[in-house]
């Protein structure tokens, strides 16, 4: 009876032994632990990926406005033309004994074969893949992996990473790039408290001038607008110049009213420094902004005296491509009243923004000002279209002033267009 | 049998004795070892300086590695003719630096063995040769001073240094398509190497502009219309415009032009 109990007692040992030994074992074991024991190589894991998450199976690993293209494209606000479907994280993290030589997230699609032994640990749980990320980006010293460690770790689906990634943030032993990462990941995925911690980020003296403009950028990615308040602040109080441009910059990039009042604010103010004002006039060109930004952007100009605040509103409205905009451009080129280095800025960005060729050659026919011509016909040499040619070829036929007919001749000599090699030839025979 | 050699080496001995001449010359500054070695020679005719920092023929400055052509000509107060003096940088017999003086002798501050007066053939024979063999900017630098040898004719050497593309330096290539540019406008016009057409007229200034516009053609299409300018366009200025483009291009059709240009000259 006693064997038979010692005998049983054995056995369930044994069967437990088994249990933890055998494949439901590996299973339980800790994804830190099965990299640990995994050999020298790369190992491979796939977990679910939150909503918004998407990618091309390649290179593209989208989460809402943030955009990557491996190996170095990061884009924050709208974009598009970019294949990105939905599916699950694959991670590769490549390991030389203790250490983590390389890490590459992609979303979506299927492994493919390599030379190098892999070891392929499966479907894991999105949660743990997520705090195992972020710890093992925590660790390692190399750049290129930290970031895409950080990327794996932030596109899990219901994993709390926005802890660790704070705590990753603040690290002033982590690499910088590793931290502005950080930081902005917090920035996306921190809940309420966030905001507060990246004003306190960014109004830290002690701390580095690009990590304090990451916590002002990562404001700017808080969900539903929910960095707004914070950026307007600094925006509109920082004692730092510099950090007052970036927040004004980065207002330009939410979709929110509340910033565009403050920008339009911070434009019209007498108190806002002139280099905080560049950047609002910036900020105000970006994201497709509705035309009353346009038309006030050509209100604020006329307030202006410095000729790089004016540039500035040339180049910001160039960038609209607004139709209203571009005829405003060329007004002020053709107007005999500004600065001729004014009237230049305009009918270059015109030029630049789209401005037909028709209107361009109007423009210049209408124009006195030698200087205001000849830089005209730079505009023009800069278009790729064939009334480009057309027109400056007219001008070095006919144009009654020696200096233009030169200026296009110099400018059509730098055109790949059969036309031109004829009419120079025309041109030297007369 | 030895009537045939007897007559062999009477038919070489001019060549022989020319390259003795120019052997000379290089032997010597060779002997220098290091240091430095001077030597003067006659100039073309025209040709002035200021003794130290320019020399000028015709409306052509030279300072340094720069040339103005066409230039205004007021300030050359004090271009005297005189001799060309190279002065040479001699290091373990090789010459590793080359200056060009005309006009007075400026004062020599540094040590410097004084080969005399040379013909100016020799000179110039001498220049080409180190033109065509050395590295660095002595060779760029030999050749101003073997065109403004009076009588040399460097054109057949210049042709030589120009074709070659492979091993010489670029500027060394360079300062030979520029002066056989110069050769082949001077042969086109009829005038001489440092003359230049004409004076600026509003014609020929926008011509000029639609020269330059075909000499900077992508692709190289300018090349055949600037070579039908130079040929046959009225405007002397024009044509030398055309022909100083097509220098610069250093392209094989402009050095046939060239070629067809100088002739013998």
């Amino acid at each position: 009876m006693t064997a038979m109990l010692a005998a049983r007692r054995v056995l369930r040992i044994g069967l437990i032994a088994t249990f933890a030994i055998g494949a439901p074992g590996l299973a339980a074991q800790s994804i830190e632990g099965r990299v640990s024991a995994a050999p020298d190589g790369i190992v491979r894991m796939s977990y679910g990926t939150r909503s918004g998450v998407c990618g091309d199976a390649r290179d593209v690993v989208a989460m809402g406005k943030v955009l990557y293209i491996w190996p170095s494209m990061e884009s924050h606000g709208t974009w598009s033309g970019v294949r990105c479907v939905p599916g699950p994280a694959r991670v590769e993290i490549t390991k030389h004994g203790r250490d983590i030589t390389a890490a590459r997230t992609r979303v979506g699609g299927a492994w493919s074969g390599t030379d190098e032994r892999v070891t392929d640990l499966g479907t894991v749980s999105a949660r743990e893949a997520g705090a195992f990320m972020v710890s093992l980006a925590s660790s390692v010293a190399a750049t290129r992996p930290g970031r895409e460690l950080l990327l794996a770790a932030a596109i899990a689906d219901s994993a709390d990473v926005a802890p660790a990634m704070w705590t990753l943030a603040r690290d002033t032993n982590r690499p910088r790039e590793t931290r502005r990462r950080a930081i902005s990941w917090y920035g996306l995925l921190g809940d309420s408290r966030a905001a507060a911690n990246l004003t306190a980020l960014a109004q830290d003296a002690n701390e580095d001038r690009s990590t304090r403009e990451s916590a002002i950028a990562a404001l700017s990615q808080m969900p539903d607008g929910a960095g707004v308040s914070a950026l307007i602040a600094i925006a509109n109080k920082s004692d730092d110049i510099t950090l007052r441009g970036k927040a004004a910059f980065w207002l330009g990039q939410v979709d929110d009213a509340r910033g565009r009042v403050t920008l339009r604010a911070l434009i019209t103010s007498d108190d806002t420094p002139d280099k905080v004002k560049e950047e609002a006039i910036f900020a105000m060109g970006q994201n497709d902004p509705p035309s009353e930004d346009v038309q006030f952007l050509q209100r604020a100009y006329k307030g202006f005296t410095s000729e790089k605040l004016k540039e500035r509103v040339f180049f910001s409205i160039a960038q609209t491509k607004d139709d209203r905009g571009i005829r405003w451009l060329l007004d002020v080129g053709r107007d005999a009243k500004e600065s001729v280095q004014a009237r230049k800025q305009a009918l270059f960005w015109a030029g630049q923004s789209g401005a037909s060729l028709a209107e361009l050659s109007k423009a210049y026919d209408a124009i006195d000002e030698r200087g205001v011509k000849e830089h005209l016909i730079f505009v023009l040499s800069q278009r790729s279209e064939s009334e480009a040619v057309d027109k400056l070829m007219a001008i070095a036929k006919t144009d009654q002033d020696r200096e233009m007919r030169k200026k296009a001749l110099f400018w059509l000599g730098q055109k790949n267009d059969p036309r031109v090699t004829k009419m120079l030839t025309e041109l030297i025979s007369r | 049998m030895s009537g045939r050699l007897i007559v062999i080496a009477l038919a070489a001995a001019p060549a022989l004795l020319n390259s003795l001449g120019a052997q000379s010359l290089e032997q010597r500054v060779r002997a220098v070892g290091d240091g430095s070695a001077q030597f003067r020679f006659a100039p073309r005719a025209g040709v002035c300086g200021d003794g130290h920092s320019y020399i000028a023929a015709g409306r052509s400055t030279f300072m340094g590695s720069s040339i103005n052509i066409n230039g205004n000509n007021d300030w050359r107060v004090n271009c005297a003719p005189g001799p060309v003096r190279v002065v040479v940088s001699v290091h373990d017999g090789a010459v590793d630096n080359l200056r060009t003086f005309v006009g007075p002798d400026s004062r020599v501050t540094d040590p410097v063995t004084d080969l005399g007066t040379v013909s100016d053939r020799d000179a110039s024979a001498y220049l080409l040769a180190l033109a065509a063999r050395a590295q660095g900017r002595v060779g760029e630098r030999s050749i101003l001073p073997a065109v403004l040898a009076d009588s040399s004719t460097p054109w057949p050497a210049l042709f030589a240094i120009a074709r070659d593309s492979s091993a010489r330096p670029r500027q060394t290539r360079d300062a030979a398509f520029f002066w056989l540019s110069r050769a082949a406008s001077a042969a086109a016009n009829k005038t001489d190497i440092f003359a230049d057409a004409n004076d600026d007229d509003d014609a020929s200034d926008v011509a000029n502009s639609a020269v330059f516009a075909l000499s900077q053609l992508r692709h190289r299409e300018g090349i055949d219309p600037l070579i039908e300018v130079a040929r046959g366009n009225k405007n002397p200025r024009v044509r030398a415009q055309a022909i100083f483009w097509l220098g610069q291009s250093k392209d094989g059709r402009a050095l046939a032009l060239f070629q067809e240009l100088i002739g013998g000259r």
